[in-house]
């Protein structure tokens, strides 16, 4: 372990207290036991912080580990984290696995690997090609996600959702032979102005225009626009809803 | 006693705000998270809100960004943290008559001289304000309002608190307390006023633009 100017880095094994930093770089193994503010942090070999991250930006090959909450301008995780707080981030790359026990806020997400929320996750736009988990709500203007794998949320909500259900042979066979299920994401509502799903095992979905494609299992669609459903779908109710009269508020 | 509440269905149906909408405002603060209240239906679980606080709510966001103002600025308004760069002399404060003299008064008697009064402070007077004149209170539970209010203010910062007058055979004391949680009083005393201040904030950051 290091400091050299404004600078802490450990190559071989330590650990120290949080603090002020411009750069924080970690490739041994590195702890620090209170809150850490930096500008640009990261890890190739393993962190673990006690307390709170503030940076500008994160960088994690390694594997991260911070017990208080995160905020970060922009950060790449293309190991592994472990986040047990909230995080607040403007721009997420998830190419590994990410995992937040509490909340996920911020701007762009885009996930190609595995990411896990135990709370919400509240973001302008998420992008996903893989397989998340989501305790809460997962909101954003678009939602965007090519699904390889099972998904799960509780409630799914925005101005445009889509879930694609990705075509993989070996997996596609599996499911003709029964062998594992075919439903690629779990809700209990889905909500949007644009929604469409594919494989979507769903309580109620809810929309102005709402899309159903192979393989959907929903009891209750409610509408406002229009409705199209694919052969293979199962859906117990559809309903149009007609708008009030005159908007009053 | 339960308010009357809306679901978010019925909300958007009455209102022709948009799903997208309604999580983009509420990601951005716009609509408090505590609005947000599950309950049983037959067709399993709905999201219902306040009616009359959502649909005052709804308009009010309208409103302001008919008046072209940018999201961010109108989620400033609702949020309850508070505003950095306000700083008024008592002076300027009753000039502008953002609390009525009595209450500005009542409150300079507890902080006395003539530094310039920061936003939480201005809170405060208010608050004070808006009980005086309600009549819910007595002059000495204002002034240990105020002592309360000094105390604590700063603590709230960004988190939605409110403040209960507790009264028991003739004495009264003040809880300032997070919004939401319950308190369980012992069966001879009452909670006879309860204020959030995120309202007040509101309030005040509308008349201080």
């Amino acid at each position: 372990m290091a400091t050299q100017g404004n600078e802490l880095r450990f190559s071989g094994a330590g650990s120290t207290t949080g603090g002020t930093y411009s750069k924080v770089s970690v490739s041994g193994a590195g702890h620090i036991t209170s809150d850490l503010e930096c500008e640009s942090m990261s890890i190739s070999g393993s962190l673990v912080c006690e307390g709170t991250v503030k940076a500008d930006s994160i960088r994690v090959d390694g594997s991260a580990e911070v017990k208080g909450d995160v905020t970060a301008r922009s950060a790449v995780i293309n190991g592994a984290s472990h986040m047990r707080g909230n995080f607040d981030v403007q721009k997420l790359k998830v190419a590994g696995a990410a995992e937040i026990d509490k909340r996920l806020s911020g701007g762009q997400v885009n996930v190609q690997g595995a990411l896990t929320v135990g709370g919400d996750c509240e973001v302008e736009i998420f992008k996903a090609s893989g397989a998340f988990s989501i305790g809460g709500l997962l909101s954003a203007d678009t939602i965007e996600v090519k699904m390889y794998g099972r998904s799960k949320a509780d409630e799914i909500g925005g101005e445009s959702v889509s879930f694609r259900h990705m075509k993989r042979p070996i997996v596609d066979l599996a499911v003709a032979l029964g062998m594992t299920k075919a439903t690629s994401l779990e809700a209990r509502i889905v909500e949007g102005d644009h929604v469409f799903l594919e494989r979507a095992k769903v309580g109620t979905v809810r929309g102005r225009d709402v899309e159903l494609g192979e393989g959907c299992n929903v009891d209750l669609v409610e509408y406002t626009g229009e409705f199209k459903q694919s052969g293979s779908a199962k859906v117990k109710a559809a309903r149009k809803i007609e708008p009030a009269e005159a908007p009053q508020a | 006693m339960e308010p009357d509440l809306i679901s978010k269905k019925d909300l958007l149906q009455q209102t022709g705000i948009s799903y997208g909408q309604l999580y983009r405002w509420k990601r951005m603060g716009l609509i408090p998270e505590e609005w947000f209240t599950r309950k049983s239906t037959f067709t399993g679980q709905e999201t219902f809100f306040p009616r009359d606080k959502m649909l005052e709510r709804v308009e009010r966001i309208r409103n302001m960004k008919d008046e072209d103002l940018s999201l961010e600025a109108i989620a400033d308004t609702f949020s309850p943290a508070m505003v950095a760069d306000v700083s008024l002399t008592p002076e300027e404060v009753r000039s502008r008559k953002f609390v009525s003299d009595a209450a500005l008064d009542l409150f300079l008697e507890r902080r006395p001289g003539s530094d310039p009064l920061l936003f939480g402070e201005l809170l405060a007077a208010a608050v004070l304000d808006t009980l005086l004149s309600g009549g819910e209170i007595s002059l000495d539970e204002g002034r240990t309002l105020v002592d309360t209010l000094a105390a604590g203010v700063v603590a709230t910062q960004g988190r939605e608190y409110e403040i209960v007058l507790v009264r028991k055979l003739g004495l009264s004391a003040w809880l300032l307390k997070p919004a939401g949680c319950e308190i369980i009083l012992e069966p001879s005393a009452r909670a006879v006023v309860r204020l959030g201040l995120r309202e007040v904030a509101e309030q005040l950051k509308q008349a201080l633009k």
